[in-house]
Order: structure tokens, then sequence, then C-alpha cells
């Protein structure tokens, strides 16, 4: 009769592969240059500054927009979203843009708050439109803009083109009948049970349900704001800015340049002004501009928010219109005004 | 993941955050990441964090009080307690 069991073998194939890992990695390490790791440290510390800085910056939006979309969930019902918000398209996307002028919150907050308005049954052109107009219209950017800029021509045409990209892009989508073509399916799937109130239920009940809401909200965005916070830090620690400053000067690749910065460096819009101004001595009026307006609709993590929401194809929509139309827009003020 | 547990961890990380932002404030190192005029927010924040965390701590002792627990499954701790919880 054949012995069919093997012999037990002296190593698994795992810790193989781990030791060969090992002795690799050893081999490299005694290759490389002497400064190789205080350079790499070096990196590593900046790397986590700049994340820190981010992320320090964004958590109390990310915050006051999770606390609005907890609100809403509670004490908003589809109904009376549905007579506050018209359904004709265009009035809907400027509907949805102006909108943005009432919530405080910046390009963090407003994806969970639009998801929120979203399921509430706001139509696809009104979210849009106050996804890409809320972060620059809201109360605290037009302060911001203005005791960096004064309240003269770089506010109005901030918030003027913004407001414009915002109601096109709205249009576009408003095209699209089937919402479920461009949303991506309730990520909650995995939490499909009722958390429905009762209607007579207290302001203190419905309180805590906001909360709950919002906790779980900050945390379902939050790693996502997580993740591009990490990638814009390890963008801006490897690629460095004076680079991209090196390439651009002329009236277009001046306002590419600083499309490209607005994405890598993913200043919360809050505070851009005030880093625009910085950009001003050596960028042209109409740079500087579309770095104010393109900002704050895209930069590395709102496009990994965005990602948690839209479909792919959406989130390329939202991308590419707002980086053509601020593009046209740049390089028309350089034109105009050099 | 069971809902007690799941609060408990979201509870934790909240309160470290908290902790992580007042301990930066305190020590006036807030500053060297977001302007001074912006302080005010953050100090919100760090507020609002402690309600939310107080508030999921009294959901976890109402659920243990009225063993209602529910025992459905919530998202695996390593997608979002554990991404959260990188910047402490």
């Amino acid at each position: 009769m054949q012995n069919t069991t093997s012999s037990p073998r002296l190593l698994s194939r795992t810790s193989i592969i781990t030791i060969s890992l090992v002795v690799l990695s050893l081999v490299v390490s005694s290759m490389l240059p002497a400064g190789f790791f205080a350079l790499l440290w070096d990196r590593l510390n900046v790397f986590a500054t700049v994340f820190l800085g981010i992320f320090v910056e964004a958590v109390p939006y990310l915050l006051l927009g999770t606390l609005a979309s907890g609100l809403v969930e509670v004490f908003l019902d589809r109904d009376q979203m549905s007579r506050w918000i018209s359904h004709r398209p265009v009035a809907a996307a400027v509907g949805g843009a102006f909108m943005g002028m009432i919530f405080p919150v910046c390009e963090c907050g407003v994806v969970p708050l639009t998801r929120r308005l979203f399921n509430k049954g706001l139509p696809l052109s009104a979210g849009i439109a106050f996804l890409l107009a809320a972060p620059v219209l809201n109360p605290i950017v037009v302060l911001s803009t203005a005791s960096a800029f004064g309240w003269g021509q770089m506010l109005l045409w901030r918030m003027g083109v913004s407001l414009i990209i915002a109601v096109v892009v709205g249009l576009v989508f408003s095209v699209e009948q089937n919402a479920a073509n461009v949303l991506r399916p309730v990520l909650t799937s995995s939490h499909d049970h009722d958390h429905s109130l009762e209607a007579n239920a207290s302001f203190s009940e419905k309180m805590r349900r906001a909360l709950l809401v919002t906790a779980d909200e900050f945390f379902e965005m939050g790693r996502y704001l997580i993740i591009g916070a990490m990638l814009a830090a390890a963008l801006q620690t490897f690629v460095p800015q004076s680079s991209l400053l090196a390439i651009g000067s002329g009236p277009v690749t001046s306002v590419l340049v600083m499309l490209a910065l607005a994405i890598l460096l993913s200043i919360c819009s809050t505070v851009d002004a005030f880093v625009a101004l910085g950009f001003l001595g050596t960028f042209s009026f109409g740079s500087v501009l579309s770095f104010l307006v393109f900002g704050p609709m895209v930069d590395i993590k709102s496009i990994i928010m965005y990602l948690q929401v839209f479909r792919r194809r959406s989130v390329a929509y939202i991308v590419a219109i707002p980086f053509l139309m601020s593009l046209l827009a740049g390089i028309l003020f350089n034109y105009l005004q050099p | 993941m069971p809902k007690r547990l799941y609060r408990s961890f979201q509870a934790l990380l909240l309160l470290g955050l908290c902790v992580f932002f007042a301990s930066k404030a305190a020590s006036g190192q807030l500053t060297y990441y977001i302007n001074l005029r912006f302080v005010p927010l953050t100090i919100f924040g760090i507020i609002l964090l402690a309600v939310l965390a107080q508030t999921l701590f009294t959901e976890i002792k109402r659920s243990r009080q009225s063993e209602q627990e529910d025992d459905h499954e919530h998202a695996p701790v390593s997608q979002t307690c554990g991404s959260c919880s990188c910047p402490c």
C-alpha cells in the first residue's frame, strides 16, 4: 500500500518568502549610500507634518458637515425637501448653488451633507451645483477671501465664476433622468436596518439620534479624508512646489500650473485665499483666480470622497468640467487683465 | 462586529482625537498647522468631538441596560476605526 502522506516540510512557504525578503532588504540596504536613511527620515517627517496640517485644518469642517448631515437626517423629511426645491433643471441648479451660501461647510464637509440631501430627495442638478458652489460661496470663505484680497474684484470674480461653473455642471447632470446612473448604491448596505424615529419623539431623543448619525458619518467620510490627505501629503513631499512653479510663466501654462497646485496642495477653501495671496506677486490675476475657483471644487482628498458618493464616470465629469471652465476663465482673465 | 463593541471603538477613537486636538491646542502647536484665526473653529471641533464621544458612551450604557442590542453586522473595524486612528 502506497503511503500518501508527504513528509513534513521544515519551513512553510510563507516563512521562506519572509526570510528571503528580509535577506534581500538587508542586502539592498547595505548597498545604499550612507545618507539615504537620514534623507528618508527627513522626508517622512515632512510627510507627517504636511499630513497633519491638512488633517487638522479639515477635521472641524468635516465635523460641521457631518453634524449638518445628522440634523438634516433627523429634522428634515422628503416632503419638505420637495416643497423647497424646484424640480425644473435650471431653477434647481441655481437654487442648489445659492443654497451653498447658507451652509458653512468646506469641500470636506459638503460631501456627506450632499449625500444626505440626495437621500432626502434633492434633485441631481441641485445637489451637484450645491456640492461645487458651497465650498466657495459659504460665509466663512467669503469673509476669508475678503480679508485676504479686500472687498474687490478677486472676491467678486471668485464667487461669480464659481457660481457659473456650479450651475453649468448642475445643468449637465440634469440631463440624466436616472439618479442611479450617477450616484453609487447606498454605502450603508451593511446597515440596512431602520433608524427612523417616531413622529412624536422628543427633541432630546431626536438630537441624540442626530449625534449618532453624525458619529457614523464622521467615521465613514473621515477615512477617505485621511486617505486623501495622505496622498496629498505624499505628493507634496516628493513633488516639490518649486519644480511646478518653475514650469509656468506664460498666460496658459501659468494657469495650468496653478490648477495643478490647487489639486496637489488640497488646501481647505476657508484658508486658500491667504495662500493664493502669496502667489499674486509671482502669478497673474487669472492664474490666481483659477486657483481660487478650482481648488475648492476639486482636490485630491475631495476626489477620493466624491468616489464614495458618485460613480466613477460622474466623478470624471465633476472633475473635468470645472477644470476646463477654470482653465478657460483663467486664460481669459490673463488676456483681459494681464 | 457586534454593535456595542463597534460603538466602543468609535467612542474611544473620538475621545482619542479630542485629546489629540486638545493637547495640540494647549501646547500652542495648533498654529504650526493652521492660521491663528481658525483656532476657535478647532476649539469648537474639540467640543463637538467630546460631545459625540459622550453620546456614544451613553448609547453603549443604554444598550447594556436595556439588553436589546441588535446583533447586525457593521463595517469591519479595520476599515473605519482603523483608518481613522492613523492621525493619533
